[in-house]
């Protein structure tokens, strides 16, 4: 139920309570209202208008009071208190949710068929006949003939007056619950049956939504047609093409239930048009701010993101992009009583064949070490595993005590504390990773480094850990809005800093260095006095140097990270990565005009692209170093995730891509095919809104 | 669009302060406005013209109804609340003054309502007809506390010999 439906439930029982408020002694009879609640009623504290008008036809007096009083209700507001206040609507609705309960058990969502002949509404022309009948039998007859007949009336009058005053049979009465039979299986069939065709009230309160100040209104521009307006409609409404149709009841299902929030209610002052704003609802993710800085590097203005981008880029990543292979490790065996797939602390024994040692001191002492290189030693030292300590207590503890209790008391004191609180199947997988990363954490001090990240830092030798104090030097090249930041091979990586998700970074890491190569290209590299490459990265110390033609070096086997530092600095071109190991010469490429825009580019806000490519083609190695250049030049922000739709034809297929290769952001901002330079710019210019 | 608005609006409003301020439009005018005329017809209701009741009754005493009136032998005091507009409160009325031609310690008054409404208020009705009943001294008949009325024309002969025992 939406958050206008309550309000309108509750505005409902409430006036149902104040109209029939007669068992407090109240009455107002001389009022009325439009809406159809039986004068009769024991408790019914306002008059019906159509009882009245009957009477004062019958009389041979033009009702005025009536008519005014009708009246003045629908020029203001239209026909809001069938909706709002009547108390028959409200029974119908009542049946409408019984029905909606009903139907939930059998189907899940029904949408309307669209209609595609023209159909006459009826249900005014309906109406009208049951007002002018009603009146005109009130004067023939001299005697309130509809009253006999009204269901409302046998609701709220016939029943209370022969369940007091004793059974009386008499032919209207069965005329009237006969009446009150058919109508109820028609409540069934069709929803708001009553109002749609034969109430006498609704025969004047339709056609006043044309004049009424209250108006419904729709905002056409963005709207997408996806008809839920009419499909939530009780009464069939194409909401489209008519918002203020002469059958609407002003209940507001539609403006409830339009997702873009583009229909809303107004007032018209004769041509003075008051319509409150069209609200698009927000997401419930706290919204992003960032400061965008000035091509100076001057913070300027706070700038809220765009919620749409973000919003979908949320969804896309953190839902399809989960970590692949979750399913096989989210169960792990009983250890010691604690139960099945509870996540519980690995114990010693365990912790001992996989290598890594229960910590004896603190975690502060510990990073200490590790950052000047002695942590390492000590996890293949016989010496951390010696039983010393196990065995005094043993010693110290009574023989007749049962063994497991021993055990579980000695582990309870072993267990490691949060930083080894890892999958046993990622403990293994870090110890064979075979990968060499780097991975750099900036925070204002070591206790801030989540816990986590330091344990798969332990778990492998293989991972260079770097901490780094904010207020370093070296860290000024670093993204530091969001601290702490954590950087794996200098690309910034911050969304969630759970174990799933750095394994999976982790995994995107090695996948990237296992199937890209490094390729000189001695055409171009001359052997430069600047020597760039080499005052960047050590790699380039180890190669030795060639004459003509080019080399093509796998990155895994010279342990690179693929910063894209040295494809950057090189300033004659000749470095470049491909993806695969089979080299295309491409003599068209360059970096240039990205290198121009590195100020723009370094201003940009951390995002996440996908990049699909093809092994072994030309356009996809040069929209791989067009990747690589920016995300070095933005500081690592720009982070992307290669994907080789040979192989994973699936997400490709999820998304309108419409070639390859092709930067993924949205499905609105993405640049595919024959990607150029300029076109590299305008993406940058789209995620970030950037302007010159 | 706007002129129509603007009429409609006009018509509305001027329709209701007419009604209220008692500008009687039509061939027939009645006493007061429309609006203390709707209160009348919304509190005093004929339970017969909205099809609560039959309309349809003899006005002739059963035998049984006469050999239980012949027993009473105090007086009793019947009151019928009447309207001019009501079509079946002449027929209550009959039916009570055939009760006090069969029986003098029976006696009854019509209240109608355009002559004493101030007595409906008293007496709490708001259905027509109504009929209530009083002993010798004026006490009126009550049952579990509340004023015991007999309401519409259905098997009035019935409660109301029912009603006159319980006077006593």
């Amino acid at each position: 139920m939406g958050k206008i439906k309550k309000i309108r439930t509750l505005s409902q029982s409430i006036s149902l309570v104040l109209i029939n408020i007669g068992f407090l002694g109240i009455f107002v009879k001389h009022l009325t209202f439009p809406v159809f609640n039986c004068y009769a009623c024991p408790w019914a504290s306002i008059g019906c208008p159509i009882g009245l008008l009957q009477n004062f036809v019958m009389n041979g007096q033009v009702p005025t009071y009536v008519m005014g009083a009708m009246g003045s209700v629908f020029v203001v507001v239209g026909s809001a208190f069938c909706g709002w206040i009547c108390p028959f609507g409200f029974f119908q609705d009542a049946i409408d949710f019984v029905k909606g309960i009903i139907k939930k058990n059998n189907k899940k969502t029904v949408r309307k068929r669209k209609i595609n002949y023209k159909s006459i509404d009826l249900s005014l022309i309906t109406r009208l006949i049951v007002l002018l009948t009603t009146l005109v039998l009130a004067f023939t007859f001299v005697d309130t003939i509809f009253c006999k007949l009204c269901p409302v009336g046998t609701i709220q009058a016939a029943f209370p007056y022969q369940i007091t005053y004793g059974f009386s049979y008499n032919i209207w009465l069965a005329a009237r619950i006969g009446i009150l039979v058919l109508l109820l299986v028609m409540f069934f069939v069709i929803s708001r049956f009553w109002c749609r065709y034969l109430c006498p009230i609704g025969a004047l309160a339709g056609p006043s939504n044309k004049i009424s100040l209250l108006k419904m209104y729709h905002n056409g521009n963005n709207c997408d047609g996806c008809n839920i307006c009419k499909d939530v409609c009780p009464l069939d409404i194409d909401v489209m093409k008519d918002q203020n149709s002469s059958r609407c009841t002003r209940c507001a299902d539609c403006i409830d239930k339009c997702p873009k929030g583009h229909l809303a209610f107004g007032l018209d002052i004769f041509g003075l048009v008051a319509v409150s704003p069209f609200k698009k609802k927000k997401p419930k993710v706290p919204e992003k701010k960032a400061v965008v800085t000035s091509s100076k590097g001057i913070p300027e203005v706070e700038k809220r993101l765009e919620t749409e981008v973000s919003e979908q880029r949320r969804q896309d990543v953190s839902e399809e992009f989960k970590y692949e292979d979750k399913e096989k490790l989210v169960e792990r065996p009983t250890y010691m009583g604690f139960k099945k797939g509870e996540r519980v602390y690995v114990p010693y024994e365990e912790i001992k064949k996989i290598g890594i040692r229960p910590p004896k001191t603190s975690l502060s002492v510990l990073l200490k070490q590790y950052s000047e290189g002695r942590l390492g030693e000590d996890y293949n030292a016989t010496e951390a595993f010696v039983d010393e300590t196990v065995g005094e207590k043993l010693r110290d503890t009574p023989k007749t005590f049962p063994r497991e209790e021993v055990d579980k008391k000695y582990f309870e004191k072993f267990r490691i504390p949060k930083r080894t609180e890892l999958h046993s199947e990622h403990l293994k997988y870090l110890k064979n990773l075979d990968v060499y990363l780097d991975v750099k954490a900036i925070a204002n001090s070591i206790d801030d480094i989540p816990a986590v990240l330091l344990a798969i830092v332990d778990g492998s030798d293989r991972i260079k850990f770097q901490y780094m104090n904010t207020r370093e030097q070296s860290a000024n090249w670093y993204y530091k809005d969001k601290l702490p930041s954590v950087y794996i091979n200098e690309k910034y990586y911050n969304s969630l800093f759970s174990e799933d998700e750095i394994i999976y970074k982790i995994k995107l890491e090695k996948y990237m260095i296992e199937n890209t190569s490094l390729v000189l290209d001695y055409k171009k590299c001359i052997g430069c006095n600047a020597q760039n490459c080499k005052k960047v990265c050590d790699i380039f110390n180890k190669i030795p140097p060639m004459e003509d033609g080019y080399s093509v070096y796998p990155l895994k086997e010279f342990d690179c990270t693929l910063c894209g530092k040295c494809l950057v600095e090189c300033e004659r071109g000749g470095i470049s990565f491909i993806f695969g190991e089979k080299h295309i010469e491409d003599s068209n490429f360059s970096i240039e005009t990205i290198k121009k825009n590195r100020e723009l580019i370094s201003s940009i806000d951390p995002k996440t692209f996908m990049l699909f490519l093809e092994k072994n083609k030309k356009h996809s190695n040069r929209a791989l170093n067009y990747a690589i250049a920016l995300s070095y030049l933005s500081h690592g922000k720009l982070s992307y995730q290669l994907i080789d739709i040979s192989i994973n034809e699936e997400l490709a297929l999820k998304r309108n891509i419409s070639a390859v290769p092709c930067f993924w952001i949205s499905n609105k901002i993405q640049v595919s095919g024959m990607i150029s330079e300029s076109s590299i710019l305008a993406f940058v210019r789209k995620i970030s809104k950037w302007k010159e | 669009m706007k002129v129509v608005n603007i009429i409609t609006f006009i018509v509305a409003f001027m329709l209701l302060i007419s009604g209220i301020y008692g500008l009687n439009l039509g061939p027939f005018s009645i006493e007061g406005g429309q609006h203390q005329r709707s209160n009348q017809i919304g509190s005093y209701l004929c339970i017969s013209c909205i099809g609560l009741s039959g309309t349809r009754v003899s006005h002739d005493l059963t035998d049984e109804t006469l050999e239980r009136l012949k027993k009473i032998n105090y007086p009793v005091e019947i009151w019928v609340f009447t309207s001019d507009d009501c079509p079946t409160c002449p027929d209550a009325k009959a039916i009570i003054f055939n009760f006090t031609v069969e029986n003098p310690n029976i006696t009854y008054q019509e209240i109608r309502l355009e002559t004493q409404p101030e007595l409906f208020d008293t007496y709490s009705v708001s259905e027509l007809p109504t009929t209530i009943f009083f002993n010798k001294d004026g006490v009126v008949l009550r049952k579990d506390n509340f004023v015991y009325k007999i309401i519409g024309i259905d098997r009035l002969q019935e409660k109301t010999i029912e009603a006159i025992e319980m006077v006593s």
